[in-house]
């Protein structure tokens, strides 16, 4: 079975097996790696920018930022893992969901193998765009307008909220296994939570734009 | 001895404003005055509510035969009335007088007079306060140094040292050779002793030793009228003191950068800096700077500046170069505010050949049908089992 084409079967034998978290951990850290990369990118970029008006001595700490960076974005993956099933557990559990955390822990892991696919596109789209993007120095916060405003940046911002859609999609059937609930209350779980989310990230992207 | 005697009068007139009527008792109950204090020769009114307090029910009605004002020295326009009619218990009637203020300033005392069927009368005086302070304008900031073609800001502080509420306060230069910004200011009331400080941005186009600003203003419906002359020293010709160096133009496939240094030639420091785009249609200001902010530059000193900028196709189709006009603010150490106008030129043929990493947006659209295709598909599938 396939988590990608066919969750409601791949999660229905997966309730016949004891609890594994190997599979979902290395998918994870397979995001946290590309996620780390392209942190690591974008940091580098912008440390590069903005070399030229730092001192000397504070250039070496520009690569330090850039490692941080990245060292962070790996960490970030796991603790955003742990907060999707915090937070669809809690849901879950209001409309009646009974399960192990660390069972729904390892579903909702499953959920993060079209992340894989969608980061290495925007990674790559990321980079393109950054090459071309001026910076305000004085100015962060004009920084991040000047990136969000980017026509590229915001392709990246589309494709990752469709492919945040197709974890949505596998998060759905994992909660529906992992919480024992149907599978209008297992849409609700995961539907709000993601549809926020992405609802936000549509009304900065209509900002920018 | 003016006060004692306008305290007799006034102890006179407390004893007057009743009068029974075949046992109904009529006093006036209030009294209204507008505007409340008078310039010489204004027009306004007098309000009198009379009232007959007899008590409800009783059917003590009272007869009025005549009614009218006598001025005492102020003009009274309406004529008295005669047989007004009855007045029930616990009803009221208002009077209303149009009079005029021809007077110097000082203090007048019209009585009204009301005569009852009965033969009893009410005989009641007014004070009308006559004042001729007028609202008084000054000049509170006129900087040192204004020229012919620069905008310098003028502020000036209205003040209403009256003891009544002013209305319709509108003030504007009236001089010509030079335009003003905004062209006026309204200001809707100013009540006894308040102030309002307003400011104009003043272009001077021709020499002159003062700028006249022209004031009017409403006492209750009556307009009046004053000036204000700013006296200035205008010196010929702008002030050279930004003068723009190094400007370099760089396109690319996002848009175009005008990079240079402002240069502060002046005799003092300058501070609060900031350029930014003036405005004209052929040129589209984008982000990250769409204006930028300096601060302070020292005499003889320079300061870095980049601005971005699109360029208005639709505007300059068959152009080969357009004026750019960049609009520097700043203030002097005075904190006087000034503004300049730098006109710079952009050769179209820059545009012609930009380094293009763009990519078309139709592909943009592809990709996102594409990847759309793909998880909608995914997605679907899944449900369909």
């Amino acid at each position: 079975m396939n988590p990608l084409t066919d969750p409601d079967g791949f999660f229905s034998e997966k309730m016949e097996q004891d609890t594994n978290l190997k599979s979902p951990a290395l998918i994870v850290l397979v995001v946290g790696v590309i996620a780390a990369v392209n942190a690591y990118i974008i940091a580098g970029m912008v440390m590069e920018a903005i070399a030229p008006t730092l001192p000397p001595e504070a250039a070496g700490f520009a690569k330090i930022g850039s490692i941080f960076g990245a060292v962070a974005a790996l960490f970030i993956t796991f603790i955003m893992w742990a907060i999707y099933t915090g937070i669809f557990f809690v849901i879950s559990a209001i409309l009646g969901g009974e399960g192990d955390f660390k069972r729904l822990l390892a579903f909702v892991g499953y959920g993060f193998i079209p992340t894989i696919f969608g980061s290495i596109i925007t990674t790559g789209l990321t980079y393109y765009g950054m090459s071309g993007i001026e910076f305000s120095m004085e100015n962060p916060e004009l920084m991040q307008q000047s990136i969000m405003a980017d026509p590229m940046m915001q392709l990246v911002s589309i494709i990752g909220i469709i492919f945040l859609l197709w974890t949505a999609n596998i998060c759905i059937f994992a909660v529906k296994h992992a919480r024992g609930l149907n599978t209008k209350n297992s849409l609700i779980t995961v539907g709000i939570p993601i549809g926020i989310y992405i609802l936000y990230q549509a009304v900065m992207l209509i900002l920018m734009m | 001895m003016r006060y004692a005697l306008i305290l007799i009068v006034l102890i006179l007139a407390s004893f007057a404003p009743v009068a029974s009527a075949e046992g109904a008792v009529c006093i006036v109950e209030s009294y209204e005055v507008n505007p409340s204090v008078f310039m010489t020769n204004d027009l306004g009114t007098i309000r009198f509510t009379i009232k007959n307090t007899a008590p409800a029910g009783t059917g003590m009605s009272a007869e009025i035969e005549r009614v009218d004002l006598f001025g005492n020295g102020i003009e009274i326009l309406t004529n008295g009335l005669m047989h007004v009619g009855e007045i029930g218990p616990q009803d009221t009637i208002d009077f209303t007088f149009k009079i005029q203020a021809k007077r110097p300033e000082g203090t007048y005392y019209p009585k009204l007079l009301v005569e009852f069927g009965n033969g009893k009368t009410i005989r009641y005086t007014v004070p009308i306060e006559v004042e001729n302070t007028a609202v008084e304008v000054t000049a509170s900031s006129i900087p040192d140094d204004m020229r012919i073609g620069e905008t310098s800001e003028i502020k000036l502080t209205i003040a209403n040292r009256r003891a009544n509420t002013i209305h319709g306060i509108k003030i504007h230069l009236a001089s010509s050779g030079a335009t003003s910004a905004p062209s006026s200011h309204f200001i809707s009331s100013i009540e006894p002793n308040g102030v309002e400080e307003i400011s104009f941005n003043i272009t001077p186009s021709t020499d002159t030793e003062a700028f006249l600003f022209e004031t009017s203003y409403k006492n209750g419906e009556n307009y009046h009228e004053g000036d204000l002359k700013v006296q200035v020293d205008l010196k010929e010709g702008v002030l050279n003191r930004i003068i723009l160096t190094g400007i370099e133009f760089d396109s690319n496939s996002r848009g175009h950068a005008i990079a240079g240094e402002i240069n502060n030639a002046g005799e003092e420091d300058l501070e609060g800096v900031m350029i930014a785009f003036d405005e004209t249609s052929e040129v589209i200001p984008v982000l990250p700077y769409k204006s930028y902010f300096i601060g302070s530059i020292e005499k003889d000193d320079f300061a870095s500046f980049e601005l971005n900028f699109k360029i208005n196709e639709d505007e300059t189709a068959n152009a080969t170069e357009i004026i750019i006009p960049l609009l520097i603010e700043y203030r002097d150490l005075d904190g006087d505010r000034y503004q300049t106008v730098e006109e710079v030129v952009f050769d179209l043929g820059q545009r012609q050949n930009p380094e293009d990493k763009s990519i078309p947006s139709w592909l943009f659209a592809v990709v996102i049908v594409l990847v759309l295709a793909v998880v909608g598909m995914a997605i679907g599938y899944s449900w369909k089992r």
